[in-house]
């Protein structure tokens, strides 16, 4: 650590210390603060950029943007999806590259991964599609808890968030013991599969195909100062009326709290150690960051620290630490994250329909697949086009530009996709490492590898997905599946798991870290298990009963 | 074996002379490199490079100290004298590989060996490493001429008085493969295919590996075991192996089609015999696909190469890169040098020829300048002669862009042109007057969609069919102006 540069300067800042503004950390902070605590968060925070014409939808707002080529496509065109083997039929806008950008001196190596990290106000979720879902009880059972002991914190997170949800099939995967909003009106494509789905049930579910609403964190009702959907389809570049929840909202209400205090444009390197005891448990007592915008090490000091800083970030910051222990050089095992898997499809009744761009733009179905074992059940979305950057699906398809431009806007209303997600465990091989490197900073290396059994498990969702939309009256072309690489589902988890076991490198059920007093992580690296569906609702909630247990 | 027995690790600056054929080939190179950055290290030992062209751009340049490059084609010449020094270490790698006659074959594999041999033995050499091919131990090696000419080549340097190690490597892996090229293709296509059933055993090694092996068997004295199999740390069957490779490119998985192999065998060995060897593939090359191509193990390996790549690392570099800000950026492009900067009045022109073709007749200025400002994004990919000709067709007019599109995207789908067309119509849906004739559907009864969709789907085939007849002969005729780089 180049820690000679300057003498750090000691901040006192509260009794909590939170290190992120991601979903994890400003639920966290709000438990705290409502619990009477001092919190202090210190963050990247990268700041999302003004929205424009906030009123405007998709369309109006490409008529009257006074440059909607450049908010479209950036100055160089640099969300232009070009054709490429692995080009997926969409790419993020310049107004969220806010979300992705890197600080300086953050390197990551990977093989066999491809991760995304954020270091902005709100993290990932500022990109996310929303998509929430409460586990199953036989889903927590790798967790050192009862199920039940985390029920009312989706409650608590669903009340702060706001989620949109039905009782329909869905519930068999995942159940609705939280207050839902209403779900919002579905676009006629939604509702055509849907009521498709309704006449054949039987059969789907006789094989295993369960649809429903997709549940999802965004609002059908005003909730304090955010407004309801407006169905503006601006969902992807940033919604103008704070309808789809993004953690950066419940970060606005925090910094009104007087016992709330930000600290954004530092990098956290690691947690700082008490020794005082020769023999005894290291106690953490702050947290050493460098200004991102350059210059010395400085030192937070709190009496708690809480690891918020997304799991991947966070096992960084976690290596870092017993390297400056004098333990450089262990891997942590159990690297996860879901197989990934875009189906693109045709509804073939769909074709020479029309179809509304003002929308709400995401998935409104979604489905799960019954493979007999809950372990191994798929978690599927369904998201019909409707706004969208259309390039990107145009080159996809198989003629020339032209000729591929008209038939894309035939078939414009019948075209969607299904996303589907396998669950991943724990395993030896799949490492979060440091690397030393000859200048004396170091690199976190991911590596992760597939097993044979993943590529047959991947297929067999696939086909089913396939069949399943064959059902439900659409083509999906098997040349069009697009397998993700490893870490493009966004959910990484399982690097310093939480179990009963006295292990190393585990924490309690509390979050706290085994071998280190007054240090806990409240994000996905804590969990034991990665379901199929998306598991952020279950990371906000989590972190929201640690922090109602922490002294 | 136990460690004891082992070879001592070598020195490193244990002063040596050494001699290396075969520098320029694709395994050579590297160790090239890795003597390269041992030398920078401070190693003293003096290096010869015996090399059939000594301009050859392979090379390095400069030279290190205490190295000389010896001009001499082993397919014709003896080593001249004074190339070995007397007590030299010789490291074998020059070999003809891939399709060619049995002739050039036995010339440079069997006669270059046998001329080198008794270089060696004649000069006094310590000790000769030769890398040969795992093909050498296959069973089946009808009309595979390669490993026959590899197998007699062992026999000539078992056969000789100089101490020798032999060192069979499995598939060569690493940038630049061409094994790994092939069966990419193979295993990335539409069909996918595997010849024969494919559950052979094969267990390929990177190349910097064998590099390292190669370099370190060159510093110590020849040990007990002659012939040594060199392959990496994973072993599996052909089909897994194409499985890996497919999931790696971010394609789904595809059970692959299972090609019989006798047939094509016979017909591509008679064949030959007719036509020589031009054919793309040889029957012998086929061989891999029937003989087990894994390493027997071996403790001197183990020890030189303890933590050899595994398959995750070599196809590291073909994991497709995920979508962001970051991804969209290929990692292939190569970038432009000012001097293939085009003046923004030929990228406004192209920018109004691509639209007119795309559908809109008159794109607004603004449009054009986002064109004209994101060009160099479009153009990063350089492409080779062929593509530079169809971005120059395509600019010609709306008809001419229509056949040259059609074309490219059979031929070249991720190339520069349509990367261009790619552009022009992403600046055309985010422009305010044109957007809808690009970003809303057309709606029509059904029936009238359908009978839309047969029309658009004859006139790309009409469109497509002129293209080849027209582009085809074109293509081929840039591949024999020569200096072709067609991608890689
Ligand atoms: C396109 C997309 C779609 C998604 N869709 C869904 C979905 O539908 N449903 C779902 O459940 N999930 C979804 N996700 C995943 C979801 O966004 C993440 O699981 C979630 O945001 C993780 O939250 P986190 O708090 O653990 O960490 P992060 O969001 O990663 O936040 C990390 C925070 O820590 C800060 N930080 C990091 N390192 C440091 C450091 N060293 N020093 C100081 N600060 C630091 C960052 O600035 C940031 O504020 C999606 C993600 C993406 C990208
Ligand atoms: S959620 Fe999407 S559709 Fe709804 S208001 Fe926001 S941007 Fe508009």
């Amino acid at each position: 650590m180049a820690r000679a540069a300057a003498t750090p300067v000691a901040r006192s800042v509260a009794r909590y210390l939170i290190v992120g503004s991601g979903a994890t950390g400003v639920h966290a902070a709000r438990t705290l603060l409502d619990r009477g605590a001092s919190v202090a968060m210190v963050d990247v925070g990268f700041e999302r950029p003004g929205v424009p014409l906030p009123d405007a939808d998709f369309t109006a707002l490409k008529e009257q943007h006074d440059n909607p080529e450049r908010y479209l496509l950036g100055a160089t065109g640099e969300a232009v999806v070009y054709p490429a083997p692995s080009a997926k039929p969409y790419g993020f806008p310049p107004s969220k590259a806010y979300v992705f950008r890197r600080p300086d001196g953050v390197r990551i190596q990977e093989r066999g991964f491809s991760p995304l990290l954020s270091f902005a106000r709100g993290g990932l979720a500022e990109a996310w599609t929303g998509g929430s879902y409460e586990l199953r009880d036989e889903e927590l059972a790798d967790f050192p808890f009862a199920a039940a002991a985390l029920r009312p914190h989706y409650a608590t997170v669903a009340h702060r968030i706001g989620i949109t949800a039905a009782a329909d099939d869905l519930q068999r995967f995942s159940p609705l013991t939280s207050p839902y909003l209403e779900p919002l009106p579905m676009d006629a494509h939604s509702a055509a599969l849907h009521a498709r789905y309704d006449a054949r049930r039987d059969a789907l579910n006789a094989s295993g195909v369960y649809l429903g609403r997709s549940r999802v964190a965004v609002l059908s009702r005003d909730l304090g100062a955010r407004r309801a959907c407006g169905e503006l389809g601006r969902c992807l570049w940033g919604c103008p009326r704070g309808a789809l929840y993004a953690p950066s909202l419940t970060l606005t209400e925090l910094l009104t709290h007087p016992q709330f205090s930000y600290h954004p444009g530092w990098l956290v390197r690691r947690v700082l150690l008490d020794r005082a005891t020769p023999g005894g448990e290291p106690r953490a007592i702050g947290v050493e960051a460098v200004p991102v915008a350059g210059g010395g090490a400085v030192e937070f000091r709190a009496d708690r620290v809480i690891l918020a800083a997304g799991a991947l970030a966070t096992t960084q910051v976690y290596l870092e630490t017993l390297a400056a222990m004098g333990r450089a050089d262990v891997a942590l095992p159990g690297l996860m994250d879901n197989r990934h898997v875009m189906i693109p499809f045709v509804s073939l009744g769909r074709l020479g329909a029309d179809v509304t761009l003002a929308s709400y733009q995401f998935h409104m179905l979604a489905m799960g697949l019954d493979t007999g074992n809950w372990r191994t059940d798929v978690h599927g979305q369904v998201s019909t086009l409707k706004a969208a950057s259309v390039h990107p699906i145009v080159h996809s398809l198989p003629f020339d530009l032209r000729t591929s431009l008209r038939v894309f806007r035939r078939l414009r209303a019948a075209l969607g996709v299904a996303n589907i997600w396998l669950p991943d465990t724990r395993r030896e091989g799949n490492v979060a490492r440091l690397r030393r490197m000859s200048d004396g900073t170091s690199q976190l290396l991911l590596e992760y590898g597939d097993e044979d059994h993943d590529l047959v498990a991947t297929r067999e969702a696939i086909d089913r997905t396939r069949r399943a939309l064959g059902a439900l009256g659409c083509m999906a072309p098997k040349g069009m599946v697009k397998v993700l690489p490893r870490g493009s589902s966004v959910h990484y988890a399982g690097t310093i798991p939480m179990r009963e076991a006295d292990d190393e490198h585990t924490t309690r059920h509390d979050g706290s870290v085994r071998g280190v007093s007054g240090l806990f992580i409240v994000d996905g690296a804590g969990f034991p298990w990665l379901p199929a569906k998306n598991l952020t609702f279950t990371l906000m909630a989590n972190a929201t009963r640690i922090a109602e247990l922490l002294d | 074996m136990t460690a004891a027995s082992l070879p001592a690790r070598p020195s490193p600056d244990q002063p040596r002379a050494l001699v290396v054929t075969g520098a320029t080939g694709f395994v050579g190179r590297r160790v090239v490199e890795a003597l390269r950055v041992r030398s920078a290290a401070g190693s003293t030992c003096a290096v010869t490079l015996l090399v059939r062209d000594p301009a050859s751009p392979a090379l390095p340049s400069p030279l290190p100290d205490g190295w000389r490059v010896v001009p001499c084609d082993l397919a014709r010449d003896d080593p001249p004298p004074g190339a070995i020094a007397r007590g030299s270490v010789v490291l074998h790698l020059a070999a003809a590989t891939g399709r060619l006659a049995p002739a050039v074959m036995r010339a440079v594999n069997v006669e270059g060996t046998r001329r080198l041999v008794e270089g060696a033995r004649s000069a006094g050499a310590a000790h000769l490493v030769f890398v040969s091919s795992i093909a050498a131990g296959f069973a089946d090696r009808r009309w595979y001429h390669y490993a026959e000419a590899k197998r007699d080549a062992e026999r000539l340097v078992a056969g000789s008085a100089v101490p020798h190690t032999v060192v069979r490597p499995t598939m060569v892996f690493g940038p630049g493969s061409p094994v790994q090229e092939g069966l990419r293709r193979l295993a990335t296509g539409g069909a996918p295919i595997v010849l024969g059933r494919g559950d052979v055993a094969v267990q390929p090694v990177h190349v910097d590996d064998l590099a390292a092996v190669l370099v370190a068997l060159a510093s110590m004295p020849p040990g007990d075991s002659t012939t040594l199999e060199v392959g990496g740390r994973d072993r599996m069957s052909l089909r897994a192996l194409l499985a890996h490779m497919r999931a790696a490119s971010g394609l789904p998985p595809r059970d692959p089609w299972s090609v019989p192999l006798a047939a094509p065998r016979l017909a591509l060995a008679l064949a030959e015999r007719v036509v020589g060897p031009r054919l793309p593939v040889t029957a012998g090359q086929l061989a891999s696909f029937v003989n087990d191509s894994a390493a027997a193990p071996n403790a001197v390996v183990q020890h030189l190469l303890p933590a050899a790549r595994t398959l995750r690392d070599m196809l590291d570099g073909d994991v497709a890169p995920i979508a962001g800000p970051a991804a969209n950026r290929d990692s292939a492009v190569e970038h432009l040098t000012p001097a293939d900067a085009e003046p923004d009045a030929t990228l406004a022109k192209e920018f109004a020829t691509f639209a007119r073709y795309l559908g809109t007749r008159r794109p607004s200025p603004r449009a054009t300048s986002a064109y004209v400002r994101a060009h160099q994004s479009a153009a990063a990919v350089r492409g080779d002669r062929f593509d530079r000709w169809l971005v120059a067709l395509a600019r010609r007019s709306a008809l001419a862009c229509g056949l040259a599109d059609a074309y490219a995207r059979l031929a070249r789908p991720y190339g520069p042109l349509r990367r261009r067309l790619v552009l022009a119509l992403a600046v055309l849906e985010s422009s305010p007057a044109v957007h809808r004739e690009y970003d809303t559907a057309r709606p029509s009864a059904r029936p009238v969609a359908w009978a839309a969709l047969m029309t658009l789907g004859m006139g790309w085939m009409l469109r497509t069919a002129c293209a080849v007849v027209v582009l085809a002969p074109l293509q081929l005729a840039a591949r024999v102006a020569g200096n072709d780089a067609t991608h890689g």
